[in-house]
């Protein structure tokens, strides 16, 4: 654990959208460095899968099983814990920072914010259009 | 009702909550588990995401995260003999912190033979205390032997095996054969392990065979243990 922690990408807070609406290339960086970390794009898979709400815990239950799954090991309670402190302190906070979630850290509820204006980022970045309005 | 069916009745019981994350129909490989009174919730899985898996919760706390796949092999255990060093596979030894107490039922004897072997290595391992097992028939106790040398040649550890005389039981030095106290008692598969000292470690499985395999469940407690270990010990009725 915290091989990342100090990397440039995580402690992002530039790239607000310019005045015309544009994401500036930064903007798009905050949205690769949230995406750049397989925990943060597995609990992006499972928040796109159920589109509402989901506590902490529901969360670090599914990356703990995700990665039982993946090592063939069973994850104990330790890692469990460690799942969950690390998308407390760590994860969550980089996904709210690239508005991808909405994170409540009192209550510890976790909610997605893939809005239409996330979908066009992510097109921007990947370089598609968007078939439905073409 | 026997001493051994006071203890199914009086140990209190956690709540064990399993969570299913995968397709509906992969709940089946928690109904195989067999455990009694335990909650069994789904949840589905995202497309790309990883195979099933199970979570398993006791008295509402996370215990163990593990692959459908890998808790289907548990129901299949592979057999390794104590003293070859690889032990009861990790899987077995997590388990059986953290499905202490719980009751299973439909289990096989296969399976028992696995549990067991969790403590049997427990009491090679440490290589002192008192080992008393029940093997229901003399006879059933036969492909055990190999074991059961290499536990009685744990210099400090006492073993003593129980079961109605149907066959001669080999000789093996170190190790005692009874018949079970009570004929009363005989429908039971009974391993009970104090490893004694200052810091002792118990452990017991009590398996009653029904119509449908066994009823089980294994517990760590100290003062189960010493109950089935006085029980097996008392003179003969």
């Amino acid at each position: 654990m915290g091989d990342e922690q100090r990397s440039p990408e995580d402690s992002t807070r530039r790239g607000e959208s310019t005045t015309t609406g544009e994401p500036s290339l930064d903007a798009h960086d905050e949205l690769y460095a949230a995406l750049s970390n397989v925990q943060r794009r597995r609990l992006l898979a499972y928040l796109l899968e159920e589109n509402e709400e989901i506590t902490l815990d529901e969360a670090a239950r599914v990356l703990a099983g995700w990665d039982a799954v993946e090592s063939g090991a069973i994850s104990t309670r330790d890692d469990y814990e460690d799942v969950r402190v690390e998308l407390h302190h760590r994860h969550l906070p980089i996904l709210e920072n690239a508005g991808l979630v909405r994170y409540d850290s009192a209550d510890r509820v976790i909610e997605p914010a893939f809005e239409q204006s996330t979908s066009d980022r992510i097109r921007n970045v990947l370089g598609v259009d968007d078939d439905s309005a073409a | 009702m026997t001493e051994f069916d006071r203890l199914f009745d009086s140990v209190r019981r956690p709540r064990h909550r399993f969570v299913l994350y995968g397709d509906a129909d992969d709940t089946d490989v928690v109904d195989r588990f067999g455990l009694m009174d335990v909650d069994v919730d789904w949840e589905p899985l995202p497309d790309g995401g990883p195979g099933p898996f199970v979570v398993i919760e006791t008295d509402g706390e996370f215990t163990a995260a593990i692959a459908a796949s890998d808790l289907e092999h548990l129901l299949e255990p592979p057999l390794h003999p104590p003293e070859d060093g690889s032990g009861v596979s990790e899987g077995y030894r997590i388990l059986f912190e953290c499905l202490d107490d719980a009751i299973f039922t439909g289990v096989t004897r296969r399976e028992l033979l696995a549990v067991s072997r969790e403590i049997e290595e427990r009491a090679f391992r440490l290589g002192t205390g008192t080992l008393r097992v029940g093997f229901q028939a003399v006879s059933k106790f036969d492909a055990q032997a190999d074991v059961y040398r290499a536990l009685a040649e744990q210099g400090d550890l006492d073993v003593h095996v129980y079961g109605a005389s149907d066959a001669d039981p080999p000789p093996i030095p170190g190790l005692t054969y009874h018949p079970y106290p009570d004929v009363e008692l005989e429908r039971y598969w009974i391993l009970a392990y104090d490893s004694a000292g200052a810091n002792p470690e118990t452990s017991t499985l009590i398996a009653r065979e029904t119509k449908n395999g066994y009823d089980s469940f294994w517990t760590t407690d100290p003062e189960t243990t010493r109950a089935v270990l006085g029980a097996l010990a008392a003179p003969t009725a």
